[in-house]
């Protein structure tokens, strides 16, 4: 920015107020630093040509005639496009076949999985306090909130941080757990773990949906890792088959749904018509409009309970609910139930199947973890000792603290229930990771401070031996390491 | 918007969709920038730029040139991007732009600018996000006045109403900035 920039701001500034002139040298340094800092960015010529191709190799296939009713995405050519319209007529169409997520277990020997931690080496471990941190921000819409588990500022702090731009994260209580539970008897000497079949062949899964449409064996040399297509229609979806890791998502296809923007000229506009908390339909609405999608696209969940709100992004105390952020979209879980117990995830969510249902448009706008519920299983060590389990639980449990820093508050746990965990576990001839599940303690929490706010629901602890040695004497770590 | 940019926008309306070429030649470096400025991060700003043109590519036919300005329709797309991609972060507090994260150490930042830019993030960081948005295009982006105001889709006169808002989150000793930014604001 030259002088002459400078000056012009200047006396733009002084035609306002010309009492300013008589501090002219230091207006001068000011806005002057304030032009310094301008980045002197300058856009990367290479992105912008490939930008261009890109955009136009998208017009070009905009124009092209759709036949089915149904548009390969521009990144899928050729043979794949053959399947991908197979797949997506079978998934959209086939009315009289169910895509089943039946669970079903094969038994293998003891042991069979080997160890059921990763070694360290591999840095694969699920484990450390930046993986439980990093894991909170799977799920549908809401407004999870990182940090781990620990406490939230106080309300005050809370309230300061909401109206101070700038001020995003709150000081952190660490927690004190403290056992009010019965005495439990732990009689098993053996748990059974069970392992997902995550790496499918791409024709077993077709196989699996039933589709039955056409014989896809001429493709059976062919190695397919992932594939997606598009639903090109107003509410038309996307939908993303991971053939490497059995998993297939639904996604809302934006280009053919309404856009706040495109009614909206202005940012009034935009904040007039933000979600209000009266927005959000009823639990038994939100549930009526994802069961009607489940039964129109014939997916069958048998293995799976009853759906429930994800609704912690609601729970903001010393926020006020006007300036708590309604997401567009409302999460469900049909949580997965193996032998009529559930199984969490090491942040101490149910897993199981998600739902997002955009608010605005009282439509399912995504569908995620839809996966095939095949298992091997194998029965390991299980912990007796429910002294050394209590131990454990009160540090927190598989997804503890490893730092004590700082002020703590107590938070009361109750007597667990036994249901299972999973565990991610680096599979080095594969390169992948597969998905263990585990017998677990599930210690509800039963009372939290009344300063500050605490959202974790439950403490867990593996009940197989090894995993409680591997994660019971941790090397303790420094905060921000 | 000169007539060339009024025909273009037209022929996309119309279906002559290479047209849209035309306007990210016109519109490409700006955007860019409108972006990198909200984010500090390269890659993060070659990414948003890219989804606010295919969003605006996808949605070029709807767009009601009675309705307002193809600039400020494009750029509002791009805030839109901005938000949605911090949003994703799963913050509490709605985020507007990576100044809103100061301090944040896991939000990735080029690090070339990143001492320049820490100068100005005392003063910055404290306006809410549509007065640094002001203070930015004016100031960086060099935008004339009635640009701006087009794109934010407000009044001179409520531009210096939001203005007088951040003067009670300024500490006192920053109270001669604040003079200065004031009066820039009054003047856009």
């Amino acid at each position: 920015m030259s002088n002459k920039q400078i000056k012009n701001i200047l006396e733009d500034i002084y035609k306002i107020d010309d009492s300013l002139r008589v501090r002219g040298p230091q207006l001068e340094k000011i806005v002057a630093e304030i032009l310094e800092a301008k980045p002197l960015v300058s856009i990367d010529e290479k992105f912008k040509k490939e930008l261009y191709k890109e955009l136009m190799e998208r017009i070009s296939g905009l124009k092209q005639e759709r036949v089915t009713g149904f548009k390969l995405s521009y990144a899928l050519v050729g043979a794949l496009a053959v399947i991908v319209i197979v797949v997506g007529v079978g998934i959209f169409h086939t009315k009289s076949s169910q895509v089943e997520f039946k669970f079903t277990k094969t038994s293998l020997n003891d042991e069979a999985f080997g160890p059921l931690v990763t070694a360290q080496e591999n840095g694969q471990s699920a484990n450390s306090a930046d993986d439980v941190a990093e894991s909170r921000d799977s799920g549908v819409g809401g407004g999870a909130k990182g940090g781990g588990g620990g406490m939230a500022a106080t309300p005050d702090q809370i309230a300061v941080c909401a109206g101070q731009t700038g001020c995003v994260v709150p000081p952190y209580y660490f927690p004190e757990y403290i056992y009010t539970g019965e005495d439990i008897k732990l009689e098993q000497t053996r748990v059974e773990v069970l392992r997902r079949k995550n790496k499918m062949e791409p024709l077993g899964i077709l196989e699996s949906f039933g589709l039955g449409l056409v014989d896809l064996s001429v493709f059976k040399d062919a190695k397919i890792q992932t594939v997606n297509f598009v639903q090109d229609k107003e509410y038309g979806y996307t939908v993303s088959i991971n053939f490497e890791e059995g998993t297939i998502s639904i996604d809302a296809y934006f280009p053919r749904w309404p856009q706040l923007y495109d009614k909206c000229a202005d940012d009034r506009c935009i904040e007039e018509n933000r979600i209000k908390f009266s927005d959000i339909p009823s639990d038994e609405e939100l549930i009526r409009i994802a069961n009607q999608f489940i039964a129109e696209h014939g997916i069958s969940l048998k293995s799976y309970g009853q759906p429930e709100e994800e609704n912690d992004w609601r729970n903001q105390p010393g926020i006020s609910e006007a300036q708590i952020y309604v997401p567009d979209s409302i999460s469900l879980i049909y949580p997965l139930l193996i032998d009529g117990k559930s199984v969490y995830e090491q942040n101490g969510i149910k897993l199981g199947i998600r739902v997002g249902i955009n608010i605005r448009e009282k439509r399912v706008s995504g569908m995620y973890n839809l996966s095939l519920q095949e298992y091997e299983s194998s029965m390991y060590d299980a912990e007796t000792d429910f002294s050394r389990i209590l131990k454990f639980a009160e540090k927190g449990g598989i997804s503890r603290y490893y730092w004590n820093e700082g002020q703590t508050r107590k938070v009361e746990i109750g007597t667990p229930v036994q249901e299972y965990m999973v565990v991610w576990k680096y599979d080095r001839d594969n390169q992948m990771n597969k998905m263990l599940i585990i017998p677990a303690l599930i210690f509800p929490i039963t009372k939290t401070p009344a300063e500050g706010y605490y959202y974790p629901k439950n403490i867990i602890v593996p009940l197989a031996k090894e995993l409680l040695e591997e994660n019971e004497n941790p090397v303790p770590l420094l905060r921000g390491q | 918007m000169d007539n060339k940019e009024q025909k273009l926008i037209e022929n996309c309306k119309k279906g002559d969709l290479e047209k849209f070429g035309g306007l990210y030649e016109i519109y490409i470096d700006k955007i860019y920038k409108f972006i990198y400025y909200k984010t500090h991060h390269k890659e993060t700003a070659e990414d948003l730029t890219s989804q606010t043109f295919f969003k605006a590519l996808e949605k070029v036919k709807d767009f009601d040139l009675a309705k307002g300005q193809f600039s400020s329709w494009l750029y509002r797309i791009a805030k839109n991007c901005v938000m949605d991609y911090y949003r994703t972060k799963k913050e509490t507090i709605d985020i507007s732009d990576v100044w809103d994260l100061a301090g944040r150490e896991d939000i990735k930042r080029d690090s070339e600018f990143k001492e320049q830019l820490e100068k100005v993030e005392k003063y910055l960081e404290q306006f809410t996000s549509e007065q640094r948005e002001i203070i930015v295009m004016r100031v960086w982006q060099d935008m004339t006045h009635k640009e701006i105001a087009e794109i934010i889709g407000k009044s001179e006169d409520s531009c210096k109403m939001i203005f007088s808002r951040a003067i009670n989150k300024l500490r006192k000793e920053e109270i001669f900035a604040l003079i200065v930014l004031i009066q820039l604001i009054k003047i856009i």
